[in-house]
């Protein structure tokens, strides 16, 4: 070890100076300079330094020390105080010290208090109660009681990447924060992640989005880290996340991390809501189209625990009740997770979801249409301090992991009236492990992936409008993709912090080997200030058949890279800057540039007899920056400014050079929440450049000559014929939007019950998502409108 | 013999033993001046003492390139010219030493005798501790105890290791220490474990340049285990007066502590 023999100067400096000043010769005794300990830190920011701590058997005394020596604390505790020999199990995690501290405080009964210049206490849990209090509980009161800062843990650790996670292209938020915007119908969190910069979406139709000018096939989607091909319900509006069940949501708009592959864009990892206290706690949640309730609960000391939720639209139960009109749709999910951890070090956890849509026959027709998605994962790790392989030491601690997942798409739709039948089903089963060492300043990774999917689409149909939004064709595959990846985590100055690595997939179909380094930099010019940069290359073997320049996208149909269709690829690069006012407001901006290689993009003439035709064959650019303004959950306001710009460019291997309907040039969004009382105010501003589109220029009657009559007759086996213009060659209007909610928290019955009203579009601004042409008289266009100006309203419960 | 004669050779002479004594002279004097230039005077012996305060530390650079850190309360004596590369330490302080292998570094400190053999380190020789405490951070020590009651070997002290020698005894290795706690006051720390209130007071006094009195016996006996980065002596009596539920009043250096009146 180094020894440093000039840094104490300044502080002893100030020691000496201290002691020089004459100071009253009053008695203090310096209790209310002190706090209780939250999980925000209470300001002080080396409490905010993320640490890895795990206590197998651990006194708490020696557990507080370790904690305070790991994030270079000052303490100050009383070794005899009951509870501070307790023997303390809690399992290893990256956590902030705050946290870490107030976890072992809690698992010895006892409290940590904290002084404005960052000393920390360790008190009996009851030795100075701030306040007194009335030893008869008020039960007359039955005022709403707002939980402001329930998940400051979980927000704060924004701060705890920021130290600790070189995290280009990254954001974190916790499902609370994307519930605060308001909602159309009920909170969702695909449609959430829209307003985040760099992620804009094709229209209001659609919980898909674009990552930094990809298509939108391009992002994984994952629920726990297990993959969900089409997780979207009722033709997109909804995606199948239910909103209870989502604890934190990572996103990835570039820079991605070498576990994360077979897609071009982004990722978007959505972890579930784990229950924190102990009893059985429960949420449900009302709106005009669904109602949703989940129930978890720990177990085991606080080492377990489960949640199980279920959702269900009842526009079709109430409208068949009340009217002779039948509504033929309905969809449904439910989702489990439990998560278990030992003493030995071992977690297991698992997930499970199924939904489904269902189409009921209606009028004449005689339906048999349904679609859903089903995911099963788990995942055992275990976490080995000290670790040594053929007697060399891995590091302080080595985590191994192993995953192994099933997901299922399956859909069916068939209308025999018009001779249609559509059936979609993907099957990927997928092993995934990885194992982890960890040491003081840098984290090795090498891991492992698996994957075999199964695909068999078929369509086709006499209606060949149809074909827009279900491409017509018939294909069966099966790919297998085997990948190897390994990272460094290193920090080589405590201003430095550096991410190297690389991943080589290969694919069976395609006789496909590629490489894709992903390295990535943090470089902090001050505790708050910090650039970033990172560069890497992606490959994408699973593309969807839908159209991207279609608003509705109702189901997204895979297929596989095989002989007849390549491997895409994409680069980027990314430069950065964050930059942290307060440890509760940030900002950061990004540059970036990507470059696409064999980019498919589905060719709407494919002849579906025909193998291989189903996509061009592009390549193309995209580039921007994007810039975000964050306040942190936690005070009375919250929220984020986003704005990006970004230019994408596509070039066909035809010669085709175009502009893909993604390309927005502009996107600025505002997202809102004020607390104040009982009350919770929402708002979310959005105003966005045009969408390029494709016009139509003419339209024609085929004709048949009727050599008895001897004139031309309209031919009925075909529809008015259109001419389009140049592809993508105009843009559609601006869009703006203002979307307005107001909650009110209450209390009934002993549960938490709070009715929302959310009104979307609350200007009735006219956005068109597309247009109609009709030829068949006089030349007509008629936009297709985005979401009007819609009210809805509904009511969330806990207990 | 013809004077004259005589005499005009004893004048010719002398001149020629001139020059050549001149010419000797002169190559001597340049074969003089160039040994001096070549070989140096060994330089006069001369002792050094370096002592410091409470509150204060002091970087001492020794002529062989060795930096030593005293800490606060302590005196360093080492003798310039001597190639023994020998000091004496009464006090704390870290030691970064350039290695030379024909000519060890040795500590003396209150009887122990710390040997480098290529290393930093720290020792700890108060003359009010109970024994002296060598941490190795990197390379090795040798701890001898020259005034130990039975002759001992040298207890090797790698790094990470602590060693500790009690009056006469053997030097033994402390196995529940860890080296680095005994560096922390280089970084600015201040590093307490299970020590009595007192013993914390009057370490704070040595590092703080404080009086700090405790009225109360059973509170002096109290136990503390703390650690301070760069804290301020108000930052520090703050903590431990909220901690352990004392009260004290200051007054310039003097403070004293004494249990809540409550």
């Amino acid at each position: 070890m180094p020894l440093r023999l000039h840094r104490m100067l300044a502080a002893l400096a100030l020691a000496i100076a201290s002691t020089q000043s004459s100071a009253a010769a009053q008695s203090r005794s310096p209790d209310s300079t002190f706090a209780d300990l939250s999980r925000d830190g209470n300001g002080v920011a080396a409490l905010l330094r993320p640490i890895t701590a795990g206590f197998s058997g651990q006194t708490a005394e020696a557990a507080f020390k370790a904690i305070a020596a790991t994030a270079r604390l000052s303490f100050t505790l009383d070794p005899r105080l009951s509870g501070m020999q307790s023997r303390i199990t809690i399992p290893s995690s990256v956590r902030s010290a705050a946290v870490a501290l107030i976890e072992v405080a809690d698992a010895s009964n006892l409290r940590v208090r904290v002084s404005p210049s960052g000393q920390i206490i360790v008190v009996e849990a009851r030795a100075s109660a701030p306040a007194a209090r009335s030893a008869t509980p008020d039960t007359t009161r039955r005022d709403p009681v707002v939980l402001a800062a329930v998940h400051a843990e979980a927000e704060r650790l924004e701060r705890v990447r920021f130290a600790s996670r070189t995290d280009v292209g990254g954001i974190s938020i916790t499902g609370r924060e994307l519930r605060s915007a308001p909602a159309f119908v009920e909170p969702d969190v695909l449609r959430s992640v829209q307003l985040m910069p760099g992620i804009s979406a094709r229209s209001d139709y659609t919980a898909g989005f674009n990552v930094r000018g990809g298509e939108n096939d391009q992002n994984l989607i994952l629920i726990d880290g297990y993959p969900i091909y089409s997780p979207f319900h009722f033709g997109g509006i909804f995606s199948t996340f239910i909103d209870a069940t989502v604890g934190r949501v990572e996103l990835h708009r570039g820079g991605m991390p070498v576990q994360y592959g077979g897609r071009l864009s982004g990722v978007i990892d959505v972890s579930p809501a784990e229950p924190t206290s102990t009893g059985t706690h429960g949420t449900a949640e009302v709106s005009l189209v669904s109602s949703s309730a989940s129930v978890g609960r720990v177990f085991a000391d606080g080492a377990g625990s489960w949640m199980i939720a279920a959702r269900r639209t009842y526009a079709d139960a109430i409208v068949n009740r009340f009217s002779s009109d039948t509504f033929p749709y309905h969809f449904q999910d439910g989702q489990a997770h439990v998560a278990r951890s030992w003493a030995n070090g071992v977690r297991m956890s698992a997930t499970a979801y199924a939904g489904a849509d269902v189409l009921t026959p209606v009028l004449n027709y005689s339906f048999d249409n349904w679609w859903g998605n089903g995911v099963a994962g788990v995942t055992a790790a275990k976490r080995f301090d000290n670790a040594r392989l053929f007697g060399i030491r891995l590091g302080d601690s080595v985590t191994i992991e192993q995953r192994a997942s099933l997901t299922r798409f399956s859909s069916q739709i068939a209308i025999p009236e018009i001779v249609y039948l559509a059936t979609d089903r993907v099957t990927d089963r997928r092993l995934a492990g990885s194992i982890a060492a960890h040491s003081a300043g840098s984290t090795r990774t090498l891991g492992y992936e698996l994957s075999f999917q199964d695909l068999d689409y078929h369509s086709n149909s006499s209606f060949a409008g149809l074909a827009d939004i279900i491409p017509f064709d018939s294909i069966r595959q099966q790919s297998r993709a085997s990948s190897v990846y390994a990272d460094q985590l290193w920090r080589p100055t405590t201003k430095l912090l550096l991410q190297v690595g690389g991943r080589v997939d290969a694919v069976q179909a395609s006789d496909w080997i590629g490489f894709s380094p992903r390295v990535s930099m943090k470089y902090w010019l001050d505790r708050n200030l910090a650039v970033t940069a990172a560069a890497g290359s992606y490959a994408q073997w699973m593309h969807s058949l839908g159209r991207e320049e279609e608003p509705i996208q109702p189901i997204q149909f895979w297929i596989a890279s095989d002989s007849t269709l390549p491997v895409s690829r994409s680069h980027d690069a990314i430069v950065g800057v964050e930059r942290w006012m307060n440890p509760t407001r940030f900002f950061h901006v990004e540059a970036f540039y990507k470059r696409y290689d064999d980019l498919l993009t589905p060719n709407p003439y494919n002849d579906a007899g025909v193998r291989g035709d189903e996509f061009y064959r592009a390549r193309g650019a995209s580039y921007g920056a994007d810039v975000m303004l964050r306040q942190l959950d936690g005070g009375p306001f919250s929220g984020w400014l986003a704005y990006t710009y970004s230019v994408s460019t596509r070039e066909r291997a035809d010669g085709l050079r175009y502009f893909p309907t993604q390309d927005r040039r502009h996107n600025l969004n505002l997202v809102g929440s004020w607390r104040s009382g009982a009350y919770t105010l929402g708002a979310r501003a959005n105003i966005a450049s045009g969408l390029p589109g494709t016009p139509l220029i003419g339209g024609y009657i085929r004709a048949r000559y009727d050599p008895i009559a001897r004139r031309w007759t309209p031919d009925a086996t075909f529809d008015e014929q259109v001419i389009p213009g140049e592809y993508n060659s105009v843009r559609f209007p601006k869009y703006s939007r203002i979307d307005v909610s107001a909650t009110r928290a209450g209390r009934m019955w002993g549960a938490s019950v709070s009715p929302y009203l959310s009104v979307v579009n609350l200007l009735n601004a006219h956005n068109p998502a597309g247009f109609l042409y009709d030829y068949s008289t006089r030349s007509n266009r008629a936009s297709v409108p985005n979401l009007p100006f819609a009210p809805t309203l509904g009511v969330s419960i806990a207990y | 013999m013809d004077a004259t004669g005589v005499d005009a050779v004893h004048r010719t002479r002398p001149r020629v033993r001139w020059v050549t004594w001149a010419a000797a002279a002169a190559a001597m004097i340049a074969v003089g001046v160039a040994s001096t230039m070549m070989v140096r005077t060994p330089p006069a012996l001369e002792a050094r003492v370096v002592t410091t305060a409470a509150g204060q530390r002091r970087i001492v650079h020794l002529p062989d390139s060795t930096v030593v850190t005293l800490g606060p309360e302590s005196t360093l004596r080492y003798t310039i010219g001597d190639s023994a590369r020998a000091v004496e330490l009464d006090g704390m302080a870290a030691f970064r030493v350039v290695h030379h292998s024909a000519h060890p570094f040795v500590v003396r400190a209150r009887g122990a005798e710390a040997t480098d053999l290529g290393t930093e380190f720290v020792v700890r020789a108060y003359s009010g501790d109970s024994s002296v405490h060598v941490a190795v951070a990197s390379g090795t020590v040798a701890l001898t105890n020259p005034s130990a009651a039975a002759p001992t070997s040298a207890l090797t002290l790698r790094a990470g290791d602590v060693g500790m020698v009690r009056s006469h005894d053997a030097p033994v290795a402390v196995r529940q220490a860890t080296a680095a706690t005994y560096a922390l006051w280089l970084n600015g720390s201040l590093s307490f474990d299970d020590e009595p209130l007192a013993a914390v007071a009057k370490e704070l006094g040595r590092w703080f340049d404080a009086d700090i009195r405790i009225a109360d016996p059973a509170l002096a006996k109290r136990r503390v285990s703390a650690m301070y980065h760069d804290a301020t002596l108000g930052n520090v009596l703050d903590a431990l007066a909220s901690a352990m539920h004392f009260e004290y009043t200051r007054s310039g250096r003097a403070i004293t502590v004494r249990p809540r009146s409550r």
